[in-house]
């Protein structure tokens, strides 16, 4: 399998270290991806992923054919992920507010994703598990994106399809 | 008859060069760090030992065969040691010593 990360735009990744962590590509936000924050620009669409915590916007994206959510405050929102179904929309499961945050904040993290990714299942929304580090630090290997998708609820195989095929339909 | 814990072998590598080789508390506050993330409920189950080392940015971790993915998902979630900030990415998983260097 050919897996695929997406690290933010701040990140320095050479080809040695992609295949180091496993990679066939990491991609870089807005030079290889465009990745819009929705909190800070309004109105714009067209963007492969769009991320942020307010669920009316992302709810826009969602119907205009942004690729993949990503929903920063991990918040559940029915009527936002009923459209993401309904548009295949993919939801992205950044890793960075896990692997930046300390102590609690980490742990308070992980218990909303699980049940972000329980919810997002049940509607049958694919879901990608990608690292958006903000430097190379705190970059994952691709095991490890693997492991932290079965430590929120995922199985090994859907995990595994999750940082491989989900994240190349991301870049395609 | 006795029973033998199984074990699986990870290759870790760090983002930067550390003195984990030469020195040991260092490697005992990396222990620990797993411990934070892990809980001391569940760190017996992982029962972390670095077993070799490879240069200065790599090493081997002895883990528990139960708990070798707790032991992946807590080292990505590590990401300072003894005040300095470093990542952990785990590369290779085995289940012998021999074969993770030699894959």
């Amino acid at each position: 399998l050919d897996f695929y990360d997406v690290a933010a735009h701040e990140c320095l990744v050479d080809p040695i270290m992609e295949k180091r962590l496993g990679f066939k590509r990491i991609l870089i936000a807005n030079s290889d991806i465009k990745i819009e924050n929705i909190d800070q620009k309004i109105g714009k669409f067209g963007a492969a992923i769009a991320y942020g915590s307010d669920k009316k916007r992302l709810y826009e994206h969602a119907r205009n054919g942004t690729k993949g959510l990503a929903i920063l405050d991990s918040g559940i929102d029915l009527k936002l992920l009923g459209s993401m179904a309904e548009n295949e929309t993919i939801l992205c499961i950044p890793m960075a507010p896990m692997t930046t945050a300390r102590n609690y904040e980490v742990s308070r993290t992980i218990y909303r994703n699980t049940k972000l990714i329980e919810k997002a299942k049940k509607y049958k929304i694919k879901i990608s598990l990608i690292s958006m580090a903000p430097t190379s630090t705190y970059l994952c290997s691709s095991i490890q994106l693997i492991e932290l998708g079965k430590m929120m609820g995922l199985d090994e195989k859907y995990a595994r399809y999750s940082v491989s095929t989900v994240n190349g339909e991301l870049w395609d | 008859m006795a029973v033998r814990d199984k074990h699986r072998y990870i290759l870790v590598e760090t983002s930067v060069s550390t003195a984990l080789r030469t020195n040991k508390q260092l490697e005992y506050k990396l222990y620990s760090a797993m411990m934070g993330v892990l809980g001391s409920m569940n760190y017996h189950k992982v029962n972390p030992k670095i077993v070799r080392f490879s240069g200065d940015s790599a090493f081997a971790l002895k883990v528990r065969h139960e708990g070798a993915d707790s032991a992946m998902a807590a080292l990505a979630l590590i990401r300072s040691l003894d005040g300095k900030t470093m990542g952990f990415y785990t590369t290779k998983s085995s289940g012998t010593l021999q074969a993770l260097f030699k894959k």
